[in-house]
């Protein structure tokens, strides 16, 4: 099963274009810096505000080329929503499983907490946690996991409850398992396809949350080029200087639906009825 | 030698030990609803069953879909948890027993499972999902014990070794249905619960399998509750068959009898709807009128009674118990009351 997932998961356009999209983002993150050099990061006072021009995408204020922005802005800004879709996804899954295995009281409780989160609109309560904080990088990502996680939580018990009832786990019961045997080998590996599904088009809506939070200057410490970052300064030249808005935006923009199409993907891959 | 035999022969004369022993069990889901999980509505699966299962025996049960044949099975294991009554097992109450004391009876009695493809973890290997009790109950520390164990397993009930390192989805429904057998074998139990082991089969892999399941009573001593809808089944397999209606026995009696003279009229109603193979025999179909009741709301008195060709006036105000109407034949229905 695994080998014929990964055929099908290679066949299917969808998937097969988000993947190089954000494997191209992931590797321009990783290895952009590295190969930029020192020479990148000079500053060009002369050039301030200039347009793009042949093999470079303009200046910003101050002269710093926008290009090396955007390289190091894909490290950060992908850091950022990867740690926190990990951290969200650990709590969610954790989360979820309880509630959804012990079921009766512990789950009635366990779900009036997350309507209480989920009354909050996500993107408010991240503001407020992050206007409360100092401007870390670290705090940006706490407030994007402070609301992140509820969404997987929902997700893992809905599989939960419907797969703690399969006869391989009721057999697992009958050998004797303890509980967390039962959790981890029968009952997590078994819904890890909706879950995969969900973490990809979450960290698609964390790339914009993040840049959201950084858009009202509630995010990555001044002077971190993260792409929010990027397109909140850009936002106050717009009519000088409009390459300074638009990159960012672009490579936003690219990268959510390289995570949308990788999403959309691995549903039809997982989904067995589409075949 | 002589003594030997003297002393089996002397214990086959004994009356059959009891190895199970059901007392007034019940088991009522409640439906429940609102954050409060006020209860709305009680599901009487079992309702108040009693009956014993003697060592090496196979008792067969039988009833239609939804009387409460698999949550009997599951209670008795204690897969749920009975809302009340009493298991004796070996002779030991093991109604009330708590986590490392179940651990250890699980050992002892297992459970086979009537969809072979919703029964094995297809994230599993066969050699894992077969060496897991191992596992669990520390039976083999040894990685290569273990496997070699796992293997002998396989070979025991018909498969090749190669299996141990495949996936589930790589087996037919036939095979799937081994592998579910051989994991319940791992723990070396004395009592099965077998599910409707064969009711998801075809009619030709159906024969195959109940021929494992008697070829491995006979050899490992094993102690069967047959569960099944498919009553010639369990002609071929039971010593007994307990008949079961609504959460309650209608009926138990030894096989040889049950199937040439029925006692209760629910028993009689299900055997002439088993086709014959033999077109010249008249048949008299006896045809119950209209649907089983809902076990939420069952009827007063007997719950047969409102379907029941042979109603009196007693049997909607009184519940019939299950009495004792030959040595080992035992029914529950007013007309054997009255006599």
């Amino acid at each position: 099963m695994e080998q014929r997932t990964i055929k099908r998961f290679l066949k299917n356009p969808s998937s097969l274009a988000g993947t190089i999209i954000i494997l191209c983002f992931i590797l321009i993150g990783t290895f952009g810096p590295w190969l930029i050099g020192d020479q990148g990061l000079l500053i060009h006072l002369d050039m301030e505000l200039k347009g793009p021009s042949a093999g470079r995408l303009g200046f910003a204020e101050n002269g710093v080329d926008v290009l090396t922005s955007l390289i190091y802005g894909a490290r950060i800004s992908l850091l950022i929503a990867m740690t926190s879709t990990v951290i969200s996804l650990s709590i969610g899954i954790v989360y979820g499983a309880i509630s959804g295995f012990f079921g009766n009281r512990i789950d009635a409780i366990m779900m009036r907490i997350i309507d209480m989160l989920l009354a909050f609109p996500g993107l408010l309560l991240a503001i407020y946690i992050a206007a409360i904080l100092s401007p870390k990088t670290i705090n940006v990502v706490f407030a994007l996991c402070a609301t992140g996680w509820v969404g997987y939580a929902r997700v893992v018990r809905a599989q939960v409850l419907s797969i703690k009832n399969y006869d391989y786990v009721i057999a697992a019961t009958s050998l004797g398992a303890k509980t967390h045997r039962i959790i981890l080998i029968h009952i997590i590996p078994n819904i890890l396809g909706p879950i995969i599904i969900q973490a990809s088009f979450g960290l698609a809506s964390l790339i914009l949350a993040e840049a959201a939070l950084n858009f009202l200057g509630l995010g990555v410490p001044p002077g971190t080029p993260s792409w929010g970052a990027l397109l909140d300064q850009g936002v106050s030249y717009l009519f000088i200087a409009p390459h300074l808005a638009i990159f960012p935006g672009i490579c936003i923009g690219i990268t959510v639906l390289g995570f949308n199409f990788l999403g959309d993907g691995l549903r039809d891959v997982f989904d067995v009825k589409s075949q | 030698m002589q003594t030997g035999t003297a002393s089996q022969i002397n214990e086959k004369l004994q009356k059959p030990k009891e190895l199970l022993q059901i007392k007034d069990l019940k088991k009522h889901f409640a439906t429940t609803k609102g954050t409060f999980r006020k209860t709305t509505q009680i599901v009487r699966a079992v309702d108040g069953v009693t009956f014993d299962v003697f060592k090496g025996e196979t008792l067969g049960l039988v009833g239609e879909s939804g009387c409460g044949k698999s949550t009997l099975g599951r209670c008795i294991l204690r897969l749920y948890e009975p809302t009340s009554g009493e298991i004796n097992f070996d002779g030991q109450n093991i109604t009330k027993l708590k986590s490392e004391d179940l651990r250890v009876l699980r050992r002892r009695m297992q459970i086979i499972f009537q969809d072979p493809y919703a029964s094995l973890n297809p994230r599993m290997t066969v050699g894992n999902i077969i060496g897991e009790a191992l596992v669990i109950h520390k039976l083999f520390t040894d990685k290569v014990a273990r496997q070699k164990r796992v293997a002998e397993l396989l070979s025991i009930v018909g498969l090749r070794p190669e299996a141990l390192f495949r996936y589930p989805h790589e087996f037919s429904g036939g095979q799937r249905q081994r592998i579910g057998i051989a994991r319940a074998l791992a723990v070396d139990p004395q009592f099965i619960v077998c599910d409707e082991p064969v009711s998801a089969l075809d009619v030709s892999i159906q024969a195959q399998i109940v021929n494992l399941l008697q070829d491995l009573q006979a050899e490992f001593g094993l102690t069967y509750l047959f569960i099944a809808h498919d009553l010639m089944i369990v002609k071929h397999i039971s010593t007994r068959v307990a008949v079961m209606y609504l959460g309650n026995l209608a009926e138990v009696a030894p096989s040889s009898e049950l199937y040439v003279d029925p006692k209760h009229p629910y028993t009689r109603a299900l055997l002439s709807a088993v086709p014959v193979a033999d077109p010249t025999r008249k048949k008299s179909r006896i045809m119950l009128k209209g649907e089983i009741p809902s076990p939420i709301n069952p009827p007063s008195g007997c719950k047969f009674h409102p379907r029941c060709p042979e109603v009196m006036k007693i049997c909607s105000e009184v519940t019939p118990p299950l009495i004792q109407i030959s040595e080992k034949r035992q029914v529950a229905c007013h007309l054997y009351v009255l006599n």
